[in-house]
């Protein structure tokens, strides 16, 4: 191998190396950067894409030196197997406007090109990376919907429980919640989805910076994060219900549009951390046996 | 110096690449044109006239809030009669459905803003010449009760339900143009009695009938608009007449060539958390 060049002149070096995947990649990504960028990273439940590809980029960047001595090449026909099948999925989301399909086909061909130039053990080191780019596939308007609805349901009920448990004068219908002569719709804001999706994302990479977290403890950690979501947006809701409740709605209206979305992303990354102490024990157990070693190189 | 190795692994990027490049959809199907629709539906028809009233709240919110990205054109209005039902309108225009921005069925609006829909049932609202697929639905919120006729349109299909709209949309695209598609939505507040129903679906016929030629393709697909001006509604709806079924982009007049027309604005809801005072919404 010969020396290795730095920054921005090692891509320059691989592309001429392999130009005509290069090219391949280029003509692909591109179209699809510029989907991201237009359809989805615009948007609340996907403004955490440009910076999930910048710090998966960082990722790889990091061990790339033990990913070049790692490099092993795969089988070259199942690579191509997926690779096909991956294309295919790939014209199809591209051509008919399935962001998601799309998006999630051109990882998957990725990650045959990099089984079939460097082999299933870098495929393992990158683990991370690898989980972590899925946060890049965006879901569909009709599909969030579908998901949103019963967790609007179970916010509001959630918090009418509680208030009323604590003896303040509410009252629930669907979505609508009544306290004293206030009546507060819960929107989807508040079922936390789209934030869940960010949350999730930030969450998991900062463990994984903070601990070289292994994969069964980063699952683990995952499993939490719907519950934590939740909590985070009753917390929401009953800041905003009793805002309303004490200093009537104008209060409350302009908290909600200066603050409540940083308060709930603020308070679910600090249930994450609290989760993420809390199960110290646990993670030390999972991640006893280091798989690889993390360490950045010198 | 290209080995196999790389060729066979480059080769079906660029091929895909290409692939999509040459599948993608160049046209767009706009049924409505430079037609407005406020001025196409009439304000008054079959005993209703429109009377001014704030009592129908559309999706239309603030500007690029996802009503304002979903949909170019809304009406939305009460219609009173001396001898029925008052019903409130709403028809809700987008000229680019896609997969991120496509028209919401009531179904889901109505859930959104805390109703819940206790019962929901396909039938057809017949016109002279022919019928829509339409549902039938109730939606209830505390002690308000909706009963809601409701049909939407993708291009020339008239899709029924959430899986069919996709399922034509992409058919649409397929056959190589994006589609454009409409909501018209028809409420009243009350019992959901099957005269009730049935007083919605007379004002949808009767809606069909007294818009302008111009529009009605626009409100039902060029299919069901040919039918209705041949069943002898009038000499003037010649645009209609000519249209085939699954008309062939490029091939009829209200097709527009829009090259480079694929990447339409998307958008996941953004609303506001908590609204106080729930309004009924749709979109």
């Amino acid at each position: 191998m010969p020396a290795q060049p730095a920054g921005f002149a090692r891509l320059v070096q691989w592309a001429s190396r392999h130009p005509v995947l290069a090219l391949g990649l280029l003509l692909t990504a591109i179209p699809t950067l510029y989907a991201m960028a237009t359809q989805s990273w615009t948007h609340e439940s996907g403004v955490h894409g440009p910076l999930v590809l910048a710090t998966a980029i960082w990722l790889v960047w990091r061990r790339w030196d033990e990913i070049v001595a790692e490099a092993k090449p795969g089988n070259l026909w199942l690579a191509m197997g997926v690779l096909l099948v991956a294309m295919a999925a790939y014209v199809f989301g591209r051509a008919f406007n399935f962001l998601m399909i799309e998006v999630a086909a051109w990882l998957l061909a990725l990650l045959a090109i990099v089984y079939a130039l460097a082999g299933h053990r870098v495929l393992m080191m990158m683990w991370f990376p690898i989980v972590y780019l899925l946060f890049l596939v965006p879901l569909p308007g009709w599909l969030l919907d579908s998901v949103t609805q019963p967790l609007k349901m179970m916010v509001s009920d959630l918090v009418t429980r509680l208030l009323s448990s604590v003896g303040y004068p509410i009252t629930r219908v669907g979505v609508t919640l009544y306290i004293a002569q206030y009546q507060l719709l819960v929107e989807d804001a508040c079922s936390g989805l789209n934030s869940l999706i960010s949350l999730t994302a930030v969450g998991l990479f900062y463990i994984y910076l903070l601990h070289n977290a292994s994969w069964r403890y980063s699952a683990l950690l995952m499993l939490f994060l719907v519950p934590i979501a939740i909590l985070a947006n009753v917390v929401r809701v009953i800041i905003l219900v009793l805002l309303t409740y004490y200093a009537g709605n104008e209060v409350a209206q302009g908290y909600l549009h200066e603050f409540a979305g940083i308060v709930t992303f603020v308070s679910a990354l600090l249930l994450i951390f609290l989760l993420d102490t809390l199960l110290t024990p646990v993670r030390n157990r999972l991640t006893r046996k280091p798989e690889v070693p993390h360490d950045r190189p010198a | 110096m290209i080995g196999r190795r790389e060729l066979l692994l480059g080769l079906p990027l660029v091929a895909g690449a290409a692939g999509a490049y040459a599948l993608t959809p160049r046209h767009t199907l706009n049924l409505l044109g430079d037609g407005k629709l406020e001025k196409l539906v009439p304000l008054a028809f079959g005993g209703w006239h429109v009377t001014p009233s704030n009592a129908v709240i559309l999706p239309k919110a603030t500007p690029g809030s996802l009503a304002d990205q979903l949909y170019n054109q809304t009406v939305s209005r009460l219609y009173e009669s001396d001898t029925d039902l008052p019903v409130m309108l709403v028809i809700a225009y987008g000229n680019t459905q896609s997969d991120q921005l496509q028209l919401h069925r009531p179904e889901v609006c109505y859930a959104a803003v805390g109703f819940e829909i206790s019962s929901s049932r396909q039938v057809e609202i017949a016109f002279p010449g022919g019928e829509v697929p339409a549902r039938e639905l109730v939606a209830t919120a505390n002690q308000r009760i909706e009963p809601i006729l409701y049909w939407t349109r993708i291009g020339d299909y008239l899709p029924a339900s959430g899986t069919q709209q996709r399922m034509m949309k992409l058919r649409s695209e397929m056959s190589g143009y994006v589609a454009d598609g409409v909501l018209v939505r028809m409420s009243t507040v009350g019992e959901p009695t099957p005269e009730v129903f049935a007083s919605l679906s007379r004002f949808a016929t009767e809606l069909l009938k007294a818009t302008d030629p111009k529009g009605v393709p626009a409100l039902i697909g060029r299919p069901a608009a040919a039918a209705l001006a041949a069943s002898g509604k009038g000499r003037n709806a010649a645009l209609a007449s000519a249209a085939p079924v699954n008309a062939v982009p490029g091939s009829t007049a209200p097709v527009n060539a829009a090259p480079g027309s694929t990447a339409p604005e998307s958008t996941v809801p953004a609303a506001p958390a908590v609204a106080p005072a729930a309004k009924v919404t749709a979109g």
